[in-house]
């Protein structure tokens, strides 16, 4: 798909934000934990292809600040 | 105003669930594997429900019903949050809603993992014997109210999430 998901470019910033704090030693016990972080992210994009909602963030945003209120029958019933 | 408060806690259990992870980091670093264990188990166990057993939460189904056939063209409505209301009250950015967009799953409403989050801190505290549990298990008692209150789950889903998550510390935490 096109999209890039928010939550994966913020679990990887994180990860390395973790470890300049923490050093890089360390990454290896975090990894659990963005492993999960992943495995939440890759539901999401999982329900993103099987139910709807499959635009960019970006657009998303764009349509939430033009256009306050949508047709939901298009998106979700279509 | 029990609207805000439940919305407030609702929404800084996120804030509270990274300050905890930190916590453990910081000052109890031997329980810090058993947490990203614990973390990953929760992940991996509430995305396999969330996709294989999609449920409405109640604010959805009281905005359209059950008959998801039928030509629904009202405005789109959001989750029935405080803050979403105190937005709409102050007419800001709605800053939540935007969040809420990102969110894919609407449909994920069993197990609640605002009250597993919850049940996760107070447990993981319980078993550290540490002295903020009582303040965990007040977070766990206000989220469990606010999550019905403010129409995001059932009492199913909030009995179902601590039972999953007991099962989870349960099985993750050695003694």
């Amino acid at each position: 798909m096109k999209q890039i998901h928010w939550l994966s470019i913020v679990i990887i910033a994180a990860y390395l934000l973790i470890g300049i704090i923490f050093g890089l030693n360390e990454l290896y016990r975090w990894f659990p934990i963005y492993l999960a972080l992943f495995v939440y992210d890759l539901m999401n994009v999982i329900l993103d292809l099987i139910t709807f909602n499959s635009d960019s963030v970006i657009h998303q945003i764009r349509d939430k600040l033009q256009l306050y209120s949508y047709d939901l029958d298009d998106i979700i019933f279509s | 105003m029990i609207d805000i408060l439940f919305g407030i806690v609702y929404m800084i259990t996120l804030i509270i669930l990274v300050s905890f992870i930190l916590y453990v980091r910081i000052y109890r670093y031997n329980y810090f594997d058993n947490v990203a264990q614990i973390a990953l188990l929760t992940a991996l166990t509430v995305s396999i429900l969330f996709i294989f057993l999609p449920t409405a939460p109640p604010w959805f189904t009281y905005y359209y019903g059950f008959n998801q056939s039928s030509n629904i063209t009202i405005e789109k409505q959001y989750a029935a949050a405080g803050l979403w209301n105190l937005e709409k009250e102050i007419k800001i950015i709605p800053i939540s809603n935007i969040l809420w967009e990102f969110s894919s799953f609407k449909f994920g409403s069993f197990p609640s993992l605002h009250i597993i989050v919850s049940s996760h801190i107070y447990l993981i505290l319980h078993n550290m014997k540490s002295k903020f549990k009582n303040y965990a298990l007040i977070l766990l008692i206000l989220n469990s109210m606010g999550v019905v209150y403010l129409g995001h789950h059932y009492i199913t889903d909030v009995l179902g999430g601590i039972l999953l998550s007991y099962l989870i510390v349960k099985f993750s935490v050695k003694n």
